[in-house]
């Protein structure tokens, strides 16, 4: 009975292991599947910031990048400097 | 030194591919002296490109990814500048801009932005994949449709769809997998099942509380299906929400035609849209927007 105790104690832990380094996660916080239908507020908020893309890897978002063409080219000749065009199939600013 | 030395430019080679006006005129000026010049017109020109206002090549390179390729084009590039002449060329801001191209955030409406985010630890042994980054889009609503979402009665408790151009629209352009590049969107016969609601839940504060789910498949060998849920504050005196946000989650399988390297089998798939602010970057076209008619159109007979 021991042994057969044992043995359910260690199949439950291992299961609960792998349950565990399965769920994905977002900044330490578990995403849930299909299977989940509402969230609680909190947990809500939290993911939907988590989502967000913020920190070191947002400064490129801080570069004034100026999305018209004519008016780039307007303020290269008034400010007498070159233009550097960052031109990609789908929008780099709004696009992956 | 692209914010002191240069004016830093971002746009789309779809549209400038296309635009029969000057800004269509320069960019073709400026990439037939660049990396791609010997393509047929039909290929792409996307890439990193230098140059002077009157379209005097400076320098590019396709987009090498490589920080250190990049400096290296654009401090060659500031050299062969100092070299000229201050400019004298007069731009036409006001010139006619080829309508058919012409993408502006509708008056009054409402723009969202929309992150997605693949929740997958970077494989073992690589340093990053392309499952990290997130997907970035705008979605747009007219007025119309902004009023539309809102209640006949504020009514606590009050449930009632979402209308369906509107469900319509985020399910097929916005709940897509847009990690890796430019999604393939879905297409009406690729929606499975959905349902999206709008209830009242404090009617005093104009609180609203969006649910729903959606199930999509394209043939055996693309398909996600997700929740969604969401809370909207809407300010009756601005007649604006004051907060539009949504979440979604679920999963996704397989890739799209520019999407390739998705991970294996059933992923997980995560979503966020909210109010977006009022810069540039705010104000680019949401990706399906190309086809603008059939964006806003979509669920109309």
């Amino acid at each position: 009975m021991k042994k057969f105790a044992a043995i359910l104690l260690l199949g439950m832990t291992t299961f609960a292991s792998a349950q565990k380094s399965s769920t994905p996660m977002l900044d330490g916080l578990a995403v849930p599947g299909f299977e989940v239908k509402t969230l609680p507020a909190e947990r809500f908020t939290k993911l939907h910031t988590a989502i967000a893309p913020s920190g070191a890897g947002e400064r490129w978002t801080e570069i004034p990048w100026v999305a018209d063409l004519q008016e780039a080219r307007q303020k290269a000749v008034t400010e007498k400097k070159p233009l550097l065009l960052w031109i990609m199939d789908g929008h780099p600013l709004g696009c992956t | 030194m692209l914010q002191t030395e240069f004016v830093p430019y971002a746009g789309d080679q779809w549209y400038l591919h296309r635009q029969q006006d000057e800004a269509g005129k320069y960019f073709w000026q400026v990439a037939q002296q660049g990396h791609n010049r010997n393509l047929s017109k039909d290929i792409t020109r996307q890439g990193v490109y230098a140059a002077t206002a009157d379209g005097k090549f400076l320098g590019s390179l396709n987009h090498s990814g490589s920080p250190e390729r990049n400096l290296e084009m654009m401090r060659t590039a500031l050299q062969r500048f100092r070299k000229f002449e201050p400019q004298a060329v007069r731009i036409e801001r006001d010139s006619p801009q080829d309508a058919r191209y012409v993408r502006t955030p509708p008056k009054e409406g409402l723009v969202l932005n929309v992150f997605s985010r693949i929740p997958l630890p970077v494989p073992s042994g690589e340093a990053w994949s392309p499952n990290q980054t997130t997907g970035r889009d705008h979605l747009w609503l007219t007025a119309e449709e902004k009023q539309s979402l809102l209640p006949t009665t504020w009514q606590n408790g009050l449930r009632y769809p979402v209308p369906p151009a509107i469900a319509e629209r985020f399910i097929r352009f916005h709940l897509v997998d847009n990690i890796r590049g430019e999604p393939d969107y879905w297409e009406r016969d690729h929606l499975r099942q959905s349902e999206m609601t709008l209830t009242v839940v404090d009617a005093a504060k104009k609180i609203l509380r969006w649910e729903g789910f959606a199930q999509m498949q394209r043939a055996k060998t693309q398909g996600a299906e997700v929740r969604l849920q969401g809370i909207l504050r809407y300010d009756s005196k601005a007649r604006h929400f004051t907060q539009f946000d949504i979440l979604s989650w679920g999963t996704a399988w397989g890739e799209g035609t520019y999407t390739g390297g998705a991970p294996q089998g059933r992923f997980p798939l995560v979503i966020a849209l909210s109010l977006a602010g009022n810069r540039a970057v705010d104000r680019i076209p949401p990706q399906a927007s190309r086809t603008v008619s059939e964006y806003f159109t979509a669920a109309r007979p």
